[in-house]
């Protein structure tokens, strides 16, 4: 009798509480936080399926449903489509108890869409066999669950958080917040509301500031299905985000902390209601959903979906919970329709081709948030000004710039190699669209990796691109590409950047991976269509009338296949790329090549005060002196015809000095400060013969068999 | 094999837990083709058996076979075309094929399996070092000297590092601002490197690891500015002569000042100098004779490429008052110190066979590489010395090449005094072209300097470094092709299977030789079968004689083995070799 008393004395303290809180939510609900809909919220159902759709099309939703509500958890699926239906796993509720205050906790359980009007999380303790007993004991079995270090985050910056959630694609899926205005928004431009359905994110307002912070740090461990990707944010993003998405409706933390960043005071646990709680999370078929590490037993499967009777509203399509082990998910009227038009069709249903492989994981993992693939999806235009860029010069591309690629030929687009890159989330480095704010989250390997493979098989031509990377056809010399790429040339480098160079125009894409990124055939494809290949591209047909465009596309492949040991093409290059500078080296530079009126046999020498010279070792006589910048080696190391070295100095003076005809040369030393000193025979004497600056002058020094002759000036 | 070279990543790359040596330094990013690739090898581990099964004892069928299309091998058989000896193996080959087993397409099997006898290792470079990699040596003290085409001289302290990060390796700079070197000698304790203009010895005299003495240890030679005016080496014979060889300059040269008469002089000859002696003329005829070395002997060869005036690329015996071919270098011939004697007005419509009866002076090469099916660009040379250390090919000379990125090997004799021989291939896969090759101190590993600047060759980078080391396991090769009186002894590397040895089908033969003319490069012309008429297999089953009819001298003989197997069930890693028959010995 004390039992039930003290039951009802806390039933009634708990829908005090409810209210409360119900109450107090609602009305500090966060600026950013969408307006929950009253029925499980699967976000590739709400934006593709609706009840005016025709009933084939809403049995694909009822599909989506029937694996993203996890019913195949229960319901076996026809051994055909057990690929597909894969089902989700539910929140990871290894530390929950440090995530959730103990009332959050036992809400949750009594009553999940009580606490989350959307939860695709079924009530299991609504119906009417209802035992608060036995919800007390499963809240005690999840209070053993909590996080055993508990790690301190930062504080984060709530404008940061703001700004980074209105820059990098949160609100692909999530609401912008209302009345945010995006940087760089013209005055005057009214914010256009957005009319998709955003995925809601309640969560913020359960979890305590930290474990919200773990939470973005690692989402895909607290919810292992991956529909909240991992944006792989640094400790500060997340705490800032955190701090954001935690703040009140005057986006301020609350002033005593101590609420938002540690829930509750610690809640004792009853070993024997562990126990039974843990029965109980058994009884309910609960680890269907959640796995445990501590649970062995199998779930109960019920009726396979083949044998299920959906003729009439009963089980999972009753109207309120009929207790048992009988979830109820509250579906509202379409998914039901979905579900059960799903159902209807569920004995014919094919295995799915490769499109429809594509489409399906891409629909589940609400891909199409981003992404557009055969006129589906991507980003809603009301959105897109929450895709941002960071090079004002991308502005000039339009959505090119900001929102993130189409994935139509991607199968033929992208390498294996770079796809998975991307997939696995180290696309960052080496980043094609360096200006684009937008990241790519990364997913559960098992979901996103096995798309390389069915993208390329999808996406392939019938008759594929023929173009010969070997390097061994002639004209595979990556000069001859360099040549093509520069302003000389085609003028990619106009608005591609190159090897940590900004194109010289508005930034489009960086082509410093191309030969990583892309698969040598569309290369070609794109380069003589752009327009078929990628309708709407800013990239202009600039192969449209040339007549070796073939081999051209070579040479261009060629040379960015070796570009980090190639010299930027023309326009990139700046006379500084090769200026040999003596002051940079803090001593003389002796460079031997081939100089205009120095000869063949040229041996320039370069002081780090500013004054060269260049001395003729054929004739052994020194030729010319200048002021200035000494000499651009370009020529002598890069150009296979070997044009004669540039002096890039000033004032360049001939030295007329008559020498005796037959002189041999036979080298030179260099002196402790690398100052060199050429030695040649004249009529069987040895001459030594050296040149340095001296007070501004080029001083000679000349000794003859040992003998110093008299100074002599070179210059100056 | 349009996706058959994945380029290097500078990014880290997912790399799977297999340390298959090579793959991981050199191609992570094609990573996930390993399994793919093992499961080719297989396969065509599985295809040479059959072939051999179903199709030693036919020739035409197994010429069939021998092409590894399996295409048109099953296409040529099941319609019937041309001869069919046995139609119910064709048939029970053409099924297995059907079945799946044969060899997949668009892949290059003789690399991967030579990478399980010589695996490479691609060295790692730091950034700031364009090494372009012209001239190798190594050191007394097992240190390798490396001249880059830039102009300087790098030492590469601890060249048997094994690791990815290139600082490991210790790099330090010896020598700058050189004129496109192209070759670096270690010789009485000093390097030597041809540049454009001199030759140059460095010396390091204070001590502090960077040379301070760039001393002209030989000059003379015509430079007029043009591009093509390469010089090569030294290298010094067993007489402690200096040798270098200046290639033929093509076009105008350049006004840089006002031009007079020695511009030109010697090009396309090779120079000796004598110890104190001034740079002489030795021979002429070379074209761009960049592979220059020495044999065991101490006798000094030379590559020379395929262009003008050279039907295809070429390893010559450098000797004095030889005459190689290429014309324009006939212009210094009447020079005073010239020891080669004009050979008057070339003769027209003549092949390289002929020229060496109606061309008085012509010296043909030692060997021939027959375009495309050895190379396209011969470089680098360097003679085995290492006593094994590297495998079995003792006293054989190794042969760079450019465009086709590969290393191939040459066995030579003496025939009535004059050297000839055989090549044959030993590594392909390298990332850039080859221009030079240095042994390890220990001998066990061949470095390989690289650069295709101004050309283009297979393979993904511009330069670098790779290291080819022996893995310990003999290959099955054609170690030696001798010439006999009635054909050809073959030594191999491996014991016999006897019966495919003896067996007259495993072997084909041909021989053709090139037209002799100013045009760039020739076709193979006047071609003829060889009939093998008589196998004998040595005792010691380690050798075979072929006894030949239809033998022709100053022809190259194309060699196919590929029916004959090691007795540990191995096929020839190479089957094919091409013996130049400048003389029949008597």
């Amino acid at each position: 009798m004390g039992d039930s008393v003290q039951l009802f004395v806390k039933f009634c303290f708990g829908i005090v509480a409810i209210l409360c809180l119900g109450f107090g939510r609602d009305m500090e609900a966060h600026p950013a936080h969408a307006k929950p809909v009253n029925y499980p919220f699967v976000v590739g159902f709400e934006r593709f399926h609706s009840s005016v759709d025709n009933a084939d099309h809403l049995a694909e939703g009822g599909f989506l449903l029937l694996n993203e509500l996890n019913c195949v958890a229960c319901h076996a699926p026809p051994e055909s489509l057990a690929n597909q239906l894969i089902g989700v796993t539910a929140t990871n509720l290894e530390g929950t108890a440090s995530r959730l205050s103990h009332v959050d906790l036992e809400l949750m359980i009594r009553n999940p869409r009580f606490v989350k009007q959307d939860t695709m999380m079924p009530s299991l303790f609504a119906g009417p066999d209802r035992k608060l007993e036995e919800v007390e004991a499963l809240k005690h079995y999840l209070s053993t669950f909590e996080v055993t270090e508990k790690i301190e985050y930062p504080i984060g910056d709530i404008e940061k958080g703001r700004r980074l959630y209105h820059r990098i694609g949160c609100v692909g899926c999530h609401a912008p917040e209302v009345g945010y205005r995006p940087e760089g928004l013209p005055d005057g431009i009214e914010v256009e509301l957005t009319g998709l359905p955003s995925v809601p994110m309640n969560l913020a307002d359960r979890y305590d500031l930290h474990s919200l912070t773990r939470f973005l740090l690692d989402p895909i461990s607290h919810r292992p299905s991956g529909r909240m990707p991992d944006y792989q944010f640094s400790e500060v993003e997340a705490a800032d985000l955190a701090a954001y998405l935690k703040a009140g409706p005057d986006l301020k933390l609350p002033e005593n902390l101590s609420n938002a960043l540690d829930a509750e005071t610690p809640f004792q646990t009853d070993s024997e209601k562990v126990e039974l709680g843990r029965q109980v999370f058994v009884k309910k078929n609960c680890h269907a959903c959640h796995s445990m590490n501590d649970i062995d037993s199998e779930p109960t499967r019920a009726k396979p979906l083949l044998q299920l009777d959906f003729s009439e509203r009963k089980g999972c399509f009753s109207e309120r919970p009929v207790g048992g082990a009988v979830p109820h998910y509250g579906l509202d009227e379409v998914q039901i329709k979905a579900i059960t038009e799903a159902l209807k069709r569920l004995p014919q249903r094919q295995v799915p081709d490769q499109a429809g492989e594509i489409d399906w994981t891409l629909s589940t993992l609400n891909c199409y948030a981003c992404h557009e693939r055969d006129g589906k999806g991507g980003t809603e235009t009301a959105r897109e000004i929450y895709f941002a860029v960071n090079d004002v010069g991308a502005l000039s591309l339009g959505r090119w710039g900001n929102i993130p690629p189409r994935l139509d030929h991607v199968g033929r687009k992208l390498t294996d190699q770079w796809f998975s890159r991307v997939l696995l989330g180290e696309g960052d480095e080496g980043k094609a669209r360096p200006y684009m704010e937008a990241r790519m989250p990364l997913f559960r390997k098992k979901d996103t990796l096995p798309l390389v493979e069915k993208f390329r098989a999808a996406d392939q031509l019938p008759e594929p691109v023929e173009i010969d990377t070997s390097g061994l056809a002639k004209h595979h010399r990556s000069h001859f590409g360099r040549e093509l790429i520069g302003i000389n040339g085609l003028g990619c480098v106009n608005c591609h950047g190159l090897n940590g160079k900004k194109s010289l125009g508005a930034p489009v894409i960086d082509l410093t991976n191309t030969v990583h990124r892309l698969q040598p055939g569309y290369f070609k494809e794109l380069l003589l269509d752009p327009q078929g290949t990628q309708p709407g591209t800013l990239m202009p047909p600039v192969f449209a009338d040339r007549k070796n465009a073939d081999r051209e596309i070579e040479q261009l492949w060629t040379y960015l296949k070796e570009i980090d040991q190639q010299p930027l093409p023309d326009g990139l290059l700046t006379d500084e790329d090769y200026e040999l500078d003596p002051k940079t080296e803090g001593k003389p530079i002796v460079f031997r090549s081939f100089m205009e009126n120095v000869g063949s046999h040229a041996i320039a020498v370069g002081f780090p005060e500013g004054l060269h010279a260049a001395f003729d070792s054929k004739g052994c006589r020194w030729r010319l002196a200048w002021k200035g910048k000494f000499l651009d080696a370009m020529s002598t190391w890069e150009d296979r015809f070997c044009e004669p070295a540039k002096i890039l100095g000033e004032e360049v003076k001939e030295i007329d000095w008559k020498i005796p005809e037959q002189a041999e040369f036979e080298g030179f030393v260099l002196d402790a400060k690398g100052v060199p000193t050429f030695l040649y025979q004249v009529d069987g004497k040895k001459w030594q013969d050296r040149v340095a600056p001296v007070d501004g002058k080029l001083k000679r020094i000349l000794i003859i068999d040992g003998e110093k002759q008299k100074g002599e000036e070179l210059a100056w | 094999m349009v996706n058959g070279k994945i380029p290097k990543p500078r990014l880290p790359i997912v790399i799977s837990s297999e340390p298959a040596s090579r793959e991981i330094s050199r191609l992570p990013i094609r990573d996930s083709n390993l399994v793919e690739t093992r499961v080719h090898h297989w396969r065509r581990k599985v295809f040479i058996h059959l072939k051999n099964y179903f199709f030693a004892r036919d020739p035409s069928a197994r010429r069939l076979a021998q092409d590894d299309n399996s295409q048109s091998l099953l296409a040529t058989d099941l319609t019937g075309l041309g001869h069919r000896p046995n139609r119910v193996r064709s048939a029970i080959f053409a099924f297995l094929l059907s079945l799946g087993i044969a060899a997949g397409q668009d892949f290059d099997y003789d690399t991967q399996i030579e990478e399980s006898y010589y695996p490479i290792v691609t060295l790692p470079i730091p950034d700031h070092i364009k090494l372009e990699a012209s001239g190798l040596a190594t050191m007394p003290d097992g240190k390798i000297a490396i001249a880059t085409r830039k102009g300087e001289v790098w030492i590469l302290e601890n060249p048997e590092v094994v690791s990815e990060k290139p600082k490991d390796y210790s790099w330090k700079r010896f020598a700058t601002g050189l004129h496109e070197p192209l070759g670096l000698t270690w010789h009485e304790g000093s390097l030597y490197t041809s540049q454009r203009s001199e030759v140059t010895r460095l010396e390091d005299r204070d001590g502090d690891g960077q040379a301070d003495a760039y001393l002209t240890a030989a000059k003379g030679w015509g430079v007029s500015g043009n591009y093509h005016e390469y010089a090569y080496g030294p290298v010094f014979d067993s007489k402690g002569d200096m040798w270098i060889t200046l290639n033929i300059n093509l076009g105008e040269g350049q006004e840089l000042l006002p031009s007079t008469p020695g511009d030109v002089l010697w090009r396309g000859w090779a120079m000796r100098q004598k110890p104190g002696g001034p740079l002489l003329p030795v021979a002429c005829g070379l074209r761009s004779p960049i592979g220059l070395g020495t044999n065991h002997l101490g006798d000094v060869f030379s590559t020379d490429q395929q262009g003008n005036w050279w039907a295809t690329c070429s390893l010559i015996h450098l000797r004095e008052g030889a005459f190689f071919g290429h014309a324009d270098s006939l212009r210094d011939a009447g020079h005073e110190l010239s020891p080669v004697k004009h050979p008057g007005k070339l003769p027209k419509d003549i092949t390289t066979a002929e020229a060496i009866e109606k061309v008085p002076g012509y010296a043909p090469p030692a060997v021939w590489f027959p375009y495309t099916k050895i190379g396209m660009s011969t470089t680098g040379l360097l003679c085995d010395q290492t006593k094994g250390s590297f495998g079995p090919f003792t006293n054989q000379l190794f042969v760079g090449e450019f465009t086709e990125s590969f290393v191939s090997r040459v066995f030579l004799e003496k025939v009535e005094g004059q050297y000839q021989g055989a090549c044959f291939h030993f590594r392909k896969g390298l990332q850039c072209a080859a221009l030079n090759m240095t042994f390890s101190k220990d001998g066990k590993s061949m470095f390989v300097g690289e650069s295709n600047r101004g050309w283009n060759s297979l393979g993904t980078r511009s330069f670098g470094l790779e290291k080819i080391t022996w893995s310990g396991r003999v290959p099955f090769e054609i170690k030696t092709m001798e010439a006999t009186s009635s054909g050809f002894r073959l030594i191999f590397t491996k014991k016999l299977m006897r019966n495919t040895a003896e067996n007259l089908f495993s072997y084909q033969m041909k021989s053709y030789t090139h037209n002799y003319w100013s045009k760039y490069g020739s076709d193979e012309v006047d071609e003829q079968e060889v009939q093998i008429t008589a196998v004998k297999v040595a005792d010691d089953n380690r050798s075979v004689e072929l006894i030949c009819e239809g033998l022709r001298s100053g022809y190259i003989h194309e060699l196919d083995a590929s029916g004959v197997w090691a007795e540990d069930r191995t096929a020839l890693l190479h089957a094919e070799a091409y013996y130049t028959l400048n003389r029949i010995p008597k």
